[in-house]
């Protein structure tokens, strides 16, 4: 398919399950298209060159920096944001419930990439060694908190998941 | 009373719409028609411009307007900007236009400003807007320029030094002159900047019909704009509503004000008839938001042959890059501090302040602290060294004793007021640090890895940070009809959790539930007097004037209750919702039953104002410091000169605690500035003013992976001049770090660490240097 400069073509995005029709210009990066089209403005853009991880969103399972994909190739992918991380009855996902409890955020705005970023790893995290956790969510820039809470959240994550599912 | 949530690790307010992706940052809002702007910034450090082809921009479709100075002529934004703190050491000020005229003085000064349809399009327009520029001399270098031999960095000056200040305290000269020792030392500390994650933004949009102006500002000062806005678009403060919504971290960058753009977007949005929006980018913020921390320092020190301080002579140059608007702020501040935690009866200091061609500098997370510090307790190492007297006993020997309370340093301080210390128990701080890093053991423990050829060494520093800075901050709590207290705050949250902090604060001063306040800050439609959220200062100041209005809505209740219920007001307590009679709860009227008697004024019991409310502009009557010390063990890499922090021990005394959870995150976040500063970030200008590292790629903001765990101890001295007894914790956290780590890496490495932040390539060329 070719697309010319300013040509809107549709393309079908599946963001948290929702299947989206959504015309595009070819330049359009996910970020803006998730926060200006879909109104998803829970996913922020912080550097628009990949290097601070706010925008981070999961594609096909893998987290993925929403700034440095065109909304244009995405069709058929399943893309997931921090607005489908809490349960339909509202109840906080086990590592937002983390990152509450241990201050793992400040003024907010890195949250939802990093909630993202650590959501396929968190079941590993209390196996990890420190250097090992903070290693695997280096890459994603917290301006606020020092770090300490992030690290204490995901590693205490699955701890309450796991008390969430006693409790049932 | 009954309740107590001051003290407690209460969780924050604010996280879950944070957590859900539910908060509202500037660039959340969304509203049908609104344009969108893009700024075409100059390319060269310092140039005089002549000729802007605008036409190829305008051929764009989608773009709707390319303003450039010209077309401000005649409107209040053809002028320069304001000084917002003004000075009468300043001689030369210089300030921008918010589109420049005819010279540009740094990289990243707006000259044009684009307004398309989108952002995509306005970005495209800035690309094609050609400027010529006929180069000028650049000063860059802060020695060069102080000296005159670079720039100058404004073509109608002859030199660069805009700004000249000096006190003392004491016969300097006498001391100096007789003294057993005399040393002289010098130091450098480099430019950084707060680099906030989510960058300044701008929505603005003006009601023709009303002649209202609405900005949402992702500002730490809302109040400081919309007076700084009220004479650039002829409109009275109240008419201009400024809303600081949820704001992505400011640590000082985003409470400086005017910025260009802050003027530029309202003026254009009503201008234009549609709302506005500009959302900086991040190559936009390293060269168009403000920076910090390039000062060079010659100091001379006369000790006695105990290591006793006798007289302090400092002199330094502060780089405050092209502009002056926060006037000599910085390095005021820096002055102010220059005594430490240490009794020195002849103090002087003198400095200039000078204009480079680089983007502005303004406060950013300590101001001028972190500097100050470096300055004193690098010389307390090396008077140590000088003189063969351990690095921890000289300290003891010097502090100012908690019987010495409250300390006059003799010093001014910015605003007016002197540098005097309320509080603090300097030695006992020291001792508990000391007792953590195991400082009685590190010889020992240093000798043995030495033995392995690993390089380890210690770090010691202790600090001083103001907190409670006026003039004043205010607060409005108010009893609304069903019982629950509406709380409005003139200060700005930025990520410190104020909700949180007001709500516990008020709770307790009227009995009611936590969840029954409601906090709104920032936001000028409420109230129009305040200074904001910077200086560590809105839990001492913001945090007084909310117990002190809290108290006098209590102070009504009580009055009122006293009256229904035919008992003495001084026999009543606020509990449960309610005021009551202490010691007989069931004798009480409901918070809810007294808003109507209190809003019909006479029968509120000769009260001076009706309704259950109260407004507080509450001043320090005097300055508010924190303190701490540091400590730090380090190894070095013998071959990579990569930095290893082995432990690292915060000693911290903020007054009063609010919030323990909320004060540690302060502290921790402030201590990951700190190890920036240290040894990962540094704006890198060439000899051109060209800013080499313009992005977080180039800028390394440290990640988990380079932020060791901390110990912290905490100590408390209540202030005696707050109401509450609240220092304030937002900068101490990072104002010690790099004096810290100096420190350890001298020790490790045997060579002095004059200038700060290192880097595994500076460390490497010292160590050549040195023969190691």
């Amino acid at each position: 398919m070719r697309v010319s400069p300013g040509e809107q073509v549709t393309v079908k995005l599946s963001v948290n399950g929702i299947v989206h029709d959504v015309a595009v210009e070819s330049r359009w990066l996910l970020s803006d298209v998730l926060r200006h089209q879909l109104g998803l403005t829970g996913t922020h853009v912080g550097c628009e060159n990949g290097a601070c991880g706010c925008c981070t969103v999961i594609v096909s399972g893998q987290p993925a920096r929403a700034c440095l994909l065109f909304a244009i190739q995405l069709e058929g992918a399943e893309i997931e944001t921090v607005e489908s991380l809490a349960a339909p009855d509202g109840e906080l996902h086990p590592l937002q419930e983390s990152f509450r409890r241990h201050h793992g955020l400040q003024c907010g705005f890195c949250t939802p990439g990093q909630l993202m970023n650590a959501k396929p790893l968190y079941r590993q995290a209390p196996e990890m060694p420190d250097c090992e956790l903070r290693s695997a969510l280096s890459g994603m820039i917290c301006r606020c908190t020092g770090y300490q809470g992030i690290v204490d959240a995901v590693r205490d994550a699955a701890r309450i998941e796991d008390e969430r599912e006693d409790a049932k | 009373m009954t309740t107590s949530f001051v003290g407690s690790s209460i969780q924050r307010r604010e996280d879950d719409r944070l957590l859900r992706g539910e908060g509202t940052f500037v660039d959340d809002i969304a509203m049908d028609n609104t344009l969108h702007a893009a700024f075409v910034r100059s390319e060269a450090a310092h140039a005089l411009i002549t000729g802007i082809d605008v036409t190829r921009a305008l051929e764009i479709d989608g773009v709707v307007a390319v303003l450039t100075y010209d077309d401000l002529a005649g409107t209040p934004l053809a002028a320069p900007l304001r000084v917002s703190q003004p000075h009468p050491a300043i001689r030369h000020a210089r300030t921008p236009y918010p589109l420049a005229r005819d010279e540009v003085h740094h990289v990243g000064q707006p000259i044009a400003m684009v307004v398309a349809r989108d952002r995509y399009i306005a970005e495209d327009a800035a690309a094609v807007v050609h400027v010529d520029y006929q180069h000028l001399p650049v000063a860059v270098d802060l020695v060069g320029a102080a000296r005159g031999e670079d720039g100058p960095a404004h073509s109608d000056m002859d030199g660069n030094v805009y700004a000249s200040l000096s006190e003392h305290v004491g016969d300097v000269d006498a001391v100096l002159a007789k003294a057993e020792h005399v040393f002289e030392y010098d130091l450098r500390y480099e430019r950084a900047a707060g680099t906030p994650l989510e960058g300044r933004g701008l929505l603005a949009t003006f009601d023709e019909l009303g002649g209202r102006m609405r900005l949402w500002d992702s500002t730490q000062a809302p109040m400081m704009v919309c007076h700084g806005l009220a004479p650039l678009l002829g409109l009275e403060p109240e008419q201009i509503e400024v809303i600081s919504p949820d704001v992505g971290g400011g640590f000082g960058t985003k409470a400086f004000q005017l910025y260009p753009e802050e003027a530029l977007v309202p003026w254009a949005a009503r201008w234009l008839g549609a709302p506005l929006k500009w959302i900086e980018d991040r190559k936009e913020a390293f060269v168009g938001s403000n920076q910090l921390r390039s000062q060079v320092t010659h100091v001379k020190v006369a000790v006695d042959g105990e290591g006793h301080l006798l007289a302090l002579d400092v002199r330094y140059l502060h780089d405050n890059g092209a502009f002056c608007q926060f006037g000599i702020l910085v390095p005021s501040v820096t002055a102010s501090e220059l005594s430490g935690q240490y009794r020195i009866p002849n103090l002087r200091f003198s400095f200039d302040a000078v204009y480079t061609n680089t983007t502005q500098c303004s406060p950013y997370r300590g101001s001028g602290q972190p500097y100050a510090t470096f300055v004193v307790e690098r010389m307390m190492d090396w008077v140590a060294r000088d003189l063969g007297i351990d690095r921890a006993e000289i300290r003891r020997r010097n502090f100012i004793p908690p019987q010495g309370m409250p300390y006059d340093t003799g010093l001014s301080f910015p605003h007016g007021n002197r540098s005097v210390y309320d509080s603090g128990q300097y030695p006992a701080q020291f001792e508990t640090l000391l007792e953590a890093i195991g400082y009685d053991g590190f010889a020992a423990e240093k000798a043995a890895a030495a033995a392995e050829g690993r390089r380890i060494g210690l770090g010691l520093t202790c600090y001083v940070d103001v907190g409670g800075t006026g003039p004043y901050e205010s607060t409005k709590v108010t009893v609304l009809p069903d019982g629950s207290v509406s709380v409005v705050a003139a200060t700005s949250d930025t990520g410190q959790g104020h909700e949180t902090m007001y709500s516990q604060l008020v709770a307790d001063q009227l009995g009611v539930p936590m969840e029954r306040v409601r906090v709104t800050t920032g936001d000028s439609r409420r109230t129009q007097y305040g200074f904001g959220t910077w200086g560590s200062r809105t839990a001492a100041v913001g945090g007084s004037s909310a117990v002190q209005a809290a108290a006098t809505v209590a102070t009504k209740a009580k009055a009122i209750a006293a009256r229904l219920l035919e008992v003495d007001a001084g026999d009543l307590e606020l509990a449960d919702g309610a005021v009551r009679v202490k010691g007989a709860a069931h004798v009480a009227v409901p918070l809810t039953e007294l808003v109507i008697p209190a809003r019909f004024g006479r029968t509120s019991g000769g009260e001076s104002s009706p309704g259950l409310t109260a407004a507080s502009y509450w001043s320090p009557s005097a300055m508010i410091f924190s303190s701490g010390a540091h400590g730090v063990v380090v190894e070095i890499d013998p071959e990579t000169y990569d930095l290893n922090i082995l432990r690292y021990v915060i000693a911290h005394d903020c007054g009063k605690v609010i919030n323990p959870m909320l004060v540690r995150g302060q502290v921790l976040g402030g201590f990951a500035h700190g190890i920036a500063d240290a040894f990962y970030e540094r704006r890198h200008y060439d000899n051109a003013g060209q800013l080499l590292n313009q992005n977080l790629m180039g800028y390394l903001v440290p990640f988990a992976s380079e932020i060791p765990q901390v110990e912290v101890r905490h100590m408390e001295s209540s202030s005696p001049v707050s109401i509450h007894g609240v220092k304030g914790a937002g900068e101490a956290g990072s104002v010690p770090v790099p004096t810290a780590i100096a420190s350890a890496i001298e020790d490790a490495l045997g060579f002095p660490i004059d200038a700060m932040p290192q880097s595994p390539l500076t460390l490497f060329e010292l160590a050549q240097r040195h023969g190691r």
